[in-house]
């Protein structure tokens, strides 16, 4: 508690108005580079951005694009009489294409990266934030496309969107919990075995004939599709807050 | 803008940024300088000091937490080097260079020199406590010591006032 009195009297002594000049002289020192900000020599956003898109390699596009050409191949030329045939199809491309984004982000996630981190201005946390957005949005527009000849071509839609998207879900949930515990070059195997195995598991129930596809199914995908959402939320938290950087740091202090 | 988007922008360098800080801080910094240095031009001199300093080294200082903290402690250690600088001055028997001085009035000087009679660790805290209105948070982050420390000295430093002043 402050001392009123003492407050009172110690205000007595007043402080006479600064140039108000002065003040906009500084300011207009500053932003005209009258200071070498240390800032300024850095990228801003954009161009961070827009540089982590260049770092991507072409290849991870590629193999997108070589997927999508596929897909759109088997859907123009016929390919698919049975309707269930097209299901089973889409369910095994979401991991594949899944999987096509998980060599980059493992990158990302190895360790030796932390200690280089420490000299960058944006943080891994950054890089992984702006792959994540980048191949979820390709991702999404890529199927968007898919999904959208799949349904000029008078097939069900709405179905094969839950087919194709639940199986990814559950490849991306499996890799990213990879990734939080494995650190070494044999991360991407692990994501592999983990794509592999939700692939084959799905063929594997088609052709036993468990009925995954039968419409009374639907309800047990949408489940399986909610439990890999949180699943996503849970592990992707932990990702980017293992990831940390600079940021992260300035409000919670460093560890240096 | 908030504290923290505040913080990012200045670290992207951002003129909106920059100038905000520069605006929100620069009163109350000019305030601290005056209140340590006792004239205008040398509070004013003092003020564009720590803001140049404070920009120039962003990109180094890693735990910093309010950004008004930060530029009280880079002005604490201006007013110290240009206090420094002014005893050479004086022991030197250098003329002054025109430094604008203000006239104080009576009750002002009996401030001031109640003050004086203080240890330079109470001063600052009378300053950052009944002059720049600090919780005692900050102070003990901008002084670096203890919260219990800032407390005592304080209660001690306000003792001694009020039997000058009161």
């Amino acid at each position: 508690m402050r001392n009123q009195k003492l407050k009172r009297r110690l205000q007595e002594w007043n402080v006479p108005e600064f140039d108000r000049n002065a003040r906009k002289k500084l300011e207009i020192a500053v932003i005209r580079s009258g200071v070498n900000v240390p800032g300024r020599l850095r990228m801003n956003c954009r161009e961070f951005f827009a540089s982590q898109m260049r770092l991507i390699r072409k290849r991870t596009y590629l193999w997108k694009m070589l997927l999508v050409v596929c897909a759109l191949a088997v859907i123009h030329g016929g390919t698919l009489k049975e309707e269930i045939w097209s299901w089973t199809m889409a369910a095994v491309a979401g991991p594949l294409l899944c999987l096509t984004n998980m060599q980059e982000l493992c990158n990302v996630c190895r360790r030796g990266m932390r200690e280089l981190h420490l000299t960058a201005r944006y943080s891994l946390k950054h890089v992984l934030l702006v792959r994540l957005a980048v191949f979820g949005g390709v991702d999404l527009a890529l199927s968007a496309a898919v999904l959208l000849a799949v349904w000029l071509q008078g097939y069900e839609a709405g179905r094969l969107g839950l087919y194709f998207g639940v199986p990814y879900g559950l490849t991306f949930f499996g890799c990213i919990a990879v990734l939080n515990r494995m650190k070494e070059e044999d991360g991407m195997t692990a994501c592999l075995i983990v794509g592999g195995c939700v692939a084959m598991g799905i063929l594997f129930l088609r052709i036993t004939g468990s009925g995954l596809f039968e419409e009374g199914k639907t309800f047990f995908w949408i489940m399986v599709g909610l439990l890999a959402a949180a699943g996503i939320l849970k592990e992707g938290f932990r990702l980017l807050h293992n990831a940390g950087g600079a940021g992260y740091e300035i409000e919670h202090g460093t560890f240096v | 803008m908030t504290e923290r988007k505040l913080k990012r922008g200045l670290l992207c360098g951002e003129e909106e940024a920059i100038r905000q800080v520069i605006e929100e801080n620069y009163e109350a910094i000019y305030r601290y300088c005056y209140y340590h240095l006792g004239e205008r031009m040398a509070a004013q001199d003092a003020a564009q000091d720590v803001f140049l300093k404070f920009l120039s080294s962003l990109g180094q200082y890693r735990e910093w937490g309010k950004i008004k903290n930060y530029l009280y402690v880079i002005a604490r250690n201006t007013v110290k080097d240009k206090r420094k600088k002014k005893q050479e001055i004086v022991l030197e028997h250098l003329p002054e260079t025109g430094m604008e001085r203000e006239e104080p009035m009576e009750e002002q000087v009996l401030i001031r020199l109640a003050l004086r009679e203080l240890s330079r660790e109470e001063q600052e805290l009378i300053i950052l406590r009944y002059y720049q209105d600090l919780r005692l948070k900050d102070i003990a982050k901008v002084m670096g010591m203890p919260i219990s420390n800032v407390r005592y000295h304080l209660k001690k430093a306000e003792q001694r006032l009020k039997e000058v002043l009161l």
